[in-house]
């Protein structure tokens, strides 16, 4: 999932159960109440994580040891999955693909400037790593928009910079138009997708288009599936569902109480 | 694997697997395989032994050669009982003899023999499907509306099936028992929601709840109130794969929508005589679709192929994700 949303979405997860159903009518309020919580509710860690990371660190430090940056984004899935998968990892000019795939799956590494760009106080975060395996679709689709962004922060823009461009790319449909079937695993249990949440769950991600959270009955009490705001419209017209699952890549079980 | 070297032991890391350890024990446990190749090893193997297990399946034996073989046992317990009065240090004399021990074997030996080719014979006999055809309809039914709408509900959690539409089964088809306000659609499948082939399509047995999110219930659901419609007018099979063929060369049905999925979570439902209630899940519906696409179905994915529509007339791709638990939140076995 990316990076930012999981702040709002494992916070959201915890909550849940507690939730007044009543309480919003849409998941579109849901996010944004959970948000405006979330912040009113902890304004010292929005606070601290804004001070923390106002602005992109020296690009070294989200940079990667090559062979350890394959081996992470390949966590993402189980072996049978992400070793015939390609493998893209960060250089100083954006991604390049460290090894061919056979599969049509793509595994990387995102930084933190995949999450959200109205509520991502990690935005910036060095220390964020998001291993990721896209499945083919996803990856010629949601691929392009991890492409266009890390080469929109290379080249130094700012945070409303970056959205700008990204707005004014979809709009001249320089991105690829989201393909039905996207989906992602997230699996790693070496990844470390924000401050608070570490690695969390083992999850899958789903890709549809713009859509009302409700229509997958994400985010209400007892579904298993929940909204991340990482794209949601702003810009990027995706919506994305998460499911987590019982295991870690490498087979070992996920907390149970926690799925 | 030693205490010495390792912080967890053999055993504990049995229960780790198992999901029997305590919380901060598992975290411990998890840490330290994290940093242990040899114990990582070991616990795949650990996996891979209590995958076999269960894999493994005891075929049950046979009626026919039970009640020879107890007849016979019978008999030999009851001239066993004869010759222990008339001679009681007999026993003894026998068991030394090592002749009487390989008759005892070759005894054995055409026993079983006996028994493996009953079984073969027997096997084509199973063959023949338990349901061959349609039961009467009042064994599908079920007599108590409101039982069936607690059921088709149970496929959700209730924050998203309370305000869902509830469709039952009656004489003449599904009907709306209950009108919903937020697009989804629930309701408890029959077993003739199976692939055409399967042994199950008429086991009146069987009761799957689920729930259609919106796109699913403009898209998948008309299938199943389709097959339905053929079934209660008795239709033979091959007549409803041509009705379903001719539906989608007609356009009378669609392809899945974009965004279709549905909820399978009752731990009421009994999906077929083999899984019985299986894991709470959801199933995602696609056009035609390589399960590779997905990397459904390889080691370690959690992602599955329904075969339901698989090679049928419905040009649909199942996939199924397991969850962590029932729609009333109890905590589900892992698959």
């Amino acid at each position: 999932m990316g990076i930012l949303g999981l702040e709002g979405v494992s916070e959201f997860y915890r909550r849940g159960k507690a939730m007044n159903r009543k309480m919003v009518k849409t998941i579109t309020l849901r996010t944004l109440a959970l948000v405006t919580v979330l912040c009113a509710a902890q304004p010292g860690r929005a606070a601290d994580a804004k001070t923390l990371y106002p602005s992109m660190a020296p690009l070294e430090q989200y940079l990667m040891e090559r062979n350890a940056e394959i081996a992470l984004a390949r966590s993402a899935a189980p072996d049978s999955i992400s070793r015939d998968a390609k493998v893209m990892v960060l250089g100083r000019q954006g991604y390049e693909t460290a090894i061919e795939g056979k599969n049509g799956f793509v595994c990387l590494v995102d930084r933190a400037w995949m999450g959200s760009f109205e509520n991502s106080p990690e935005f910036w975060n060095p220390k964020n790593r998001g291993p990721i395996c896209f499945n083919p679709p996803a990856a010629r689709s949601i691929v392009p928009i991890t492409l266009l962004r890390t080469k929109l922060v290379l080249a130094g823009e700012s945070k409303a910079e970056i959205k700008e461009s990204m707005k004014t790319a979809i709009e001249k449909k320089e991105l690829p138009v989201l393909e039905p079937g996207g989906i992602a695993y997230m699996m790693s249990r070496q990844g470390r997708l924000n401050d608070d949440a570490g690695h969390w769950l083992p999850h899958l991600m789903f890709y549809v288009p713009l859509t009302d959270a409700m229509t997958w009955g994400a985010g209400v009490p007892g579904s298993p599936v929940l909204l991340n705001p990482q794209f949601n419209g702003a810009p990027e017209p995706v919506t994305e569902f998460i499911i987590p699952v019982s295991e870690w890549s490498d087979g070992t079980p996920a907390p149970p109480d926690h799925l | 694997m030693s205490t010495n070297r390792h912080l967890i032991e053999q055993e504990e890391l049995m229960a780790y697997l198992d999901g029997e350890l305590p919380m901060d024990r598992a975290t411990e446990t998890l840490s330290h395989l994290d940093l242990c190749p040899e114990c990582r090893a070991l616990a795949a193997d650990f996996r891979g032994i209590s995958q076999e297990l269960m894999a493994w399946a005891v075929e049950p034996p046979e009626v026919g050669i039970s009640s020879e073989i107890n007849a016979a046992l019978d008999e030999r317990l009851q001239k066993r009982e004869t010759a222990k009065v008339s001679s009681p240090r007999l026993e003894n004399r026998v068991m030394t003899n090592r002749w009487v021990w390989a008759g005892a074997l070759a005894i054995v030996c055409v026993a079983v023999g006996l028994k493996l080719t009953l079984t073969s014979r027997n096997r084509n006999a199973d063959r023949s499907p338990a349901y061959p055809s349609m039961a009467s309809i009042e064994q599908y039914l079920m007599p108590d509306r409101n039982a069936e709408i607690a059921m088709a509900r149970s496929a959700a959690p209730d924050s998203i099936s309370h305000d869902a539409a509830v469709m039952v089964l009656g004489r003449q088809g599904y009907e709306t028992a209950i009108e919903g306000k937020n697009g989804f659609v629930c309701v408890v499948e029959r077993s003739w929601t199976s692939p055409f082939n399967s042994a199950q399509f008429w086991n009146p047995k069987v009761r799957t709840p689920a729930c259609f999110n919106p796109a699913a219930a403009r898209s998948i659901l008309p299938l199943t109130i389709k097959r339905t419609e053929m079934v209660l007018a008795g239709w033979s099979k091959a007549q409803m794969i041509d009705s379903i063929k001719a539906g989608f060369d007609d356009k009378e049905l669609a392809a899945p929508e974009p965004g279709a999925m549905c909820y399978m979570m009752s731990r009421a439902g009994y999906l077929n005589d083999a899984v019985g209630h299986f894991v709470p899940h959801l199933m995602f519906y696609f056009p035609p679709t390589d399960k590779s696409s997905w990397g459904a179905d390889l080691p370690d994915s959690p992602v599955t192929l329904n075969p339901q529509f698989q090679g049928g007339p419905e040009p649909i791709t199942e996939f199924v994700v397991p969850v962590g638990k029932w729609s009333d939140g109890t905590v589900a076995p892992v698959m």
